[in-house]
């Protein structure tokens, strides 16, 4: 006794966890393989660099776009920036100094990993996977890193360090910017780039009768404009149509079945309404798990603590649980609801300031015979109103009824990417915590041999990070950010993009975690400490995501 | 990192590791949370999966960490929180004194633990949320009975009011000490363990932190 403690070990399933997994390479050798020279990972570091605009955000005060669709080679040389006025609240750039694109050749096409397999006996069950959506998908990888040039010098940093030196240029400039001007250049130059953001985003949602969801999908990798991300998200989901014509019909006909559903389940959703049930049956088990965890759900943000919201949230799960019996109610799908919900409703009272802007609209929301909507509309605060003040009982029955249909409906389409995280045994789960430990020998093959002689199993931690997409460990409003990019990667960013997040995730708390020994290291994974996060961090995340996900992809003998 | 810091401030001598099921809802996370760090969260998280906390405390002067595994409560989970089952030496079936259902549950509950734990488990049947008394579904004789019957140890506690939590972690342990010094002297004496002999709980004497008993803990 007493060589391998065993207490501290956890047997995992069988089927999941013999892993005979080769040591991952040092990734610089495995760049050779993938034929990337030093010049072509010079590219790809600056990519990531550039995107982000982590430098001086002087850098941002280039609104010069090159961001004309053909990539403008990988070569930048920064244009001067004239000081730009700001032109009304509209006006604006975005993320647009000259894109540095990726040189075509250096990585051949997406791989997708090939979903599992799973042999549904339900009838019933609707989901199916939509592996026909994977080949449009192939294109769009290539434009996403629409870098800032000025960022080359940190291009000679080698791939394997990206990370920690990243960081270290979260800081603002070190160059004194005591002279207010320049401050005031700055925050300019924010608001424009994200007005010439807006704009964009209108141009492709409004310019023709069929939104281009191509253009919409490139566009959104690297964020999508508050205001404009309900409808978008509509579209990227496949939810909204494209074709403006069919909009306001399809989505009269889905709400309308939604409605009809619940109706035809006859309860009344109340708080206590286990009432309506026969004992013991499996509904009112179903109903009463709806209910402990909605109660539980985001308990921390005042919006999900109304009664209102927190019936409409019961609605949703339950009625998305009857209609996908093979995995049910599975706790975790309420976390993945809150972000259309807050989403949805803050849409609403965005219509509700903003009449003028009707062609940006979800189709269908407002109503002149609504008679509380006009309450709110002639509303003194009506301007003030956003979604961590309203109180949704101001709203009426038939917009909770929409926010409800609406967000059902995407929630649906989410989870139909990723249907088997839920059925039986969880194998979609078990998987992705597979290949999270193989990319992750690949990428930090010294992080896996430290938990591996610490015992650490990547099911213990990481079986939370596929569940709830990361939902735990940061906050909504950073998850929706995250969302943006999954739904430009859709159908697969809920799934196999995510386990590169994922992978970049735990990557940055690497150095951390080597210094500590089992129970530390699973408290710190249970809790790691991003309550300070902000979107930097997360477009960081992404970054190297993706970065991940082009040198990996192609190479599928990571997944094995 | 972790606030408990003389918890971890002394090694140990034994390792207990220890699994926390029971239906959703009746308050595993917070009878954790209370025993380990005396904390109680109203507003807590559904738990996904599985979720790990420590404790060291004395029995019989020794020093014994028990490795608390919560698992998640729902009946989904229940493929990947059985696999944390095997090895455990303790286990706490938890109920909630207000609901029957999670009481009718505790059958099925220790039926998973003889599928998937080890035969000398020594398991300890908790009724949780006892400063619901007044809302009381489960009379405490009819728990206690059971438990009885089906040689459990039993306690109500609640974690809300912090009454009874560490007894029943204390209760726990001890007897986990004692079964397994038992066993191990029965062992002893029989020396070599033929095939008669039953499963043997695995007695882990201060194991990988041996070596770090030097470091600091904290990060």
């Amino acid at each position: 006794m007493g060589k391998k403690p065993e207490m501290s070990q956890v047997y995992p399933n069988e089927f999941v966890f013999s892993e005979k997994g080769g040591k991952g390479k040092n990734i610089s050798t495995f760049l050779k393989n993938l034929s990337l020279t030093h010049k072509d990972y010079k590219e790809v570091n600056s990519n990531i660099y550039g995107s982000l605009s982590y430098k001086s955000s002087l850098d941002r005060s280039d609104s010069q776009s090159s961001q004309s669709n053909g990539g403008s080679g990988s070569h930048n040389s920064r244009p001067k920036s004239p000081k730009r006025s700001i032109s009304g609240p509209n006006s604006f750039l975005s993320g647009i100094a000259p894109i540095t694109s990726h040189k075509d050749g250096s990585v051949s096409p997406k791989k997708r990993i090939a979903s599992l397999k799973y042999t549904d006996l339900d009838d019933d069950w609707d989901a199916d996977l939509n592996t026909n959506k994977l080949n449009e998908e192939k294109d769009q990888s290539k434009e996403k890193f629409k870098g800032h040039g000025n960022t080359m010098k940190n291009s000679s940093i080698i791939v394997d360090s990206f990370f920690p030196d990243l960081s270290l240029s979260l800081d603002s400039p070190k160059q004194s910017i005591e002279d207010e001007d320049f401050k005031a250049t700055i925050e300019q130059n924010k608001i424009n780039q994200l007005n010439v953001k807006f704009d964009k985003f209108k141009a492709i949602l409004t310019n023709d009768s069929t939104i281009n969801i191509q253009e919409l999908r490139k566009l959104s990798w690297n964020g999508i404009p508050t205001n404009l991300r309900p409808v978008s998200w509509q579209i990227l989901l496949g939810y909204l149509p494209t074709n403006k014509s069919r909009q306001l019909s399809t989505l009269k006909t889905k709400r309308q079945e939604f409605i009809d559903g619940i109706n035809a389940t006859s309860i009344d959703f109340d708080e206590d309404g286990t009432s309506n049930f026969k004992d013991n049956s499996k509904e009112k088990q179903l109903y009463h798990q709806i209910k402990i965890d909605v109660k539980r759900t985001n308990p921390t943000i005042k919006l999900f603590a109304s009664p209102q919201v927190q019936k409409s949230l019961r609605k949703i799960l339950y009625f998305w649980a009857i209609r996908h019996p093979t995995s049910g109610y599975v706790q975790g799908i309420n976390d993945l609801v809150t972000p259309f919900y807050k989403i949805f409703l803050g849409h609403y009272l965005w219509q509700l300031q903003n009449k003028d802007q009707t062609q940006l609209f979800i189709p269908g929301l407002m109503d002149d015979g609504d008679s509380m909507e006009q309450e709110l509309l002639n509303a003194n605060d009506l301007i003030n109103l956003n979604i961590d003040n309203i109180d949704p009982s101001r709203l009426s029955e038939r917009v909770h009824q929409i926010i409800e249909a609406d967000s059902y409906w995407c929630l649906s389409k989410l989870l139909d990417t990723i249907t088997d995280n839920y059925i039986h045994e969880q194998p979609g789960i078990l998987k992705q915590v597979q290949d999270l430990k193989n990319l992750i020998s690949k990428i930090d093959i010294d992080l896996i041999n430290h938990f591996n002689s610490e015992s650490i199993e990547f099911i213990q931690f990481s079986f939370r990070w596929m569940n709830c997409l990361l939902m735990r460990e940061l906050s909504i409003d950073l998850i929706i950010r995250m969302w943006d990019t999954y739904l430009s990667e859709n159908p697969l960013g809920f799934s196999s993009f995510h386990i590169y997040v994922c992978a970049a995730f735990l990557v940055r708390f690497s150095p951390q975690l080597k210094t500590m020994e089992f129970q530390d290291i699973l408290i710190f994974l249970q809790n790691p400490p991003t309550e300070f996060w902000t979107e930097k961090d997360i477009e960081l995340m992404l970054s190297e995501a993706f970065i991940w996900s082009s040198l990996y992809k192609n190479a599928s003998a990571h997944l094995r | 990192m972790v606030d408990n810091t003389d918890d971890y401030s002394y090694d140990y001598e034994y390792l207990y590791k220890i699994v926390l099921i029971g239906d959703s809802g009746v308050g595993k996370s917070n009878l954790l949370s209370r025993f380990t760090r005396d904390e109680f969260n109203l507003e807590s998280r559904s738990t996904i999966g599985v979720e790990f906390a420590t404790r060291t405390l004395e029995i019989d002067g020794k020093r014994v960490k028990a490795q608390i595994w919560d698992t998640a409560g729902q009946e989904r989970y229940r493929a990947i929180t059985s696999a944390y089952y095997r090895g455990a030496v303790g286990a706490l079936i938890v109920y909630d004194i207000s609901k029957t259902e999670s009481y009718e549950s505790v059958s099925r509950w220790l039926k998973e633990l003889k599928e998937h734990a080890d035969a000398n488990i020594v398991i300890e049947l908790v009724g949780n949320k006892s400063d619901l008394d007044h809302l009381r579904a489960v009379p405490t004789d009819e728990a206690k009975n059971f438990a009885n019957e089906n040689s459990l140890l039993f306690t109500e506690a609640s974690a809300l009011n912090a009454n009874n939590v560490d007894l029943s972690f204390h209760q726990l342990l001890k007897n986990i000490y004692e079964m397994i010094s038992k066993h191990q002297l029965d062992n002893d004496e029989s020396s070599n363990q033929g095939p008669s002999s039953g499963p043997t709980i695995s007695l882990t004497p201060a194991p990988q932190e041996k070596k770090g008993k030097n470091n600091s803990n904290c990060c």
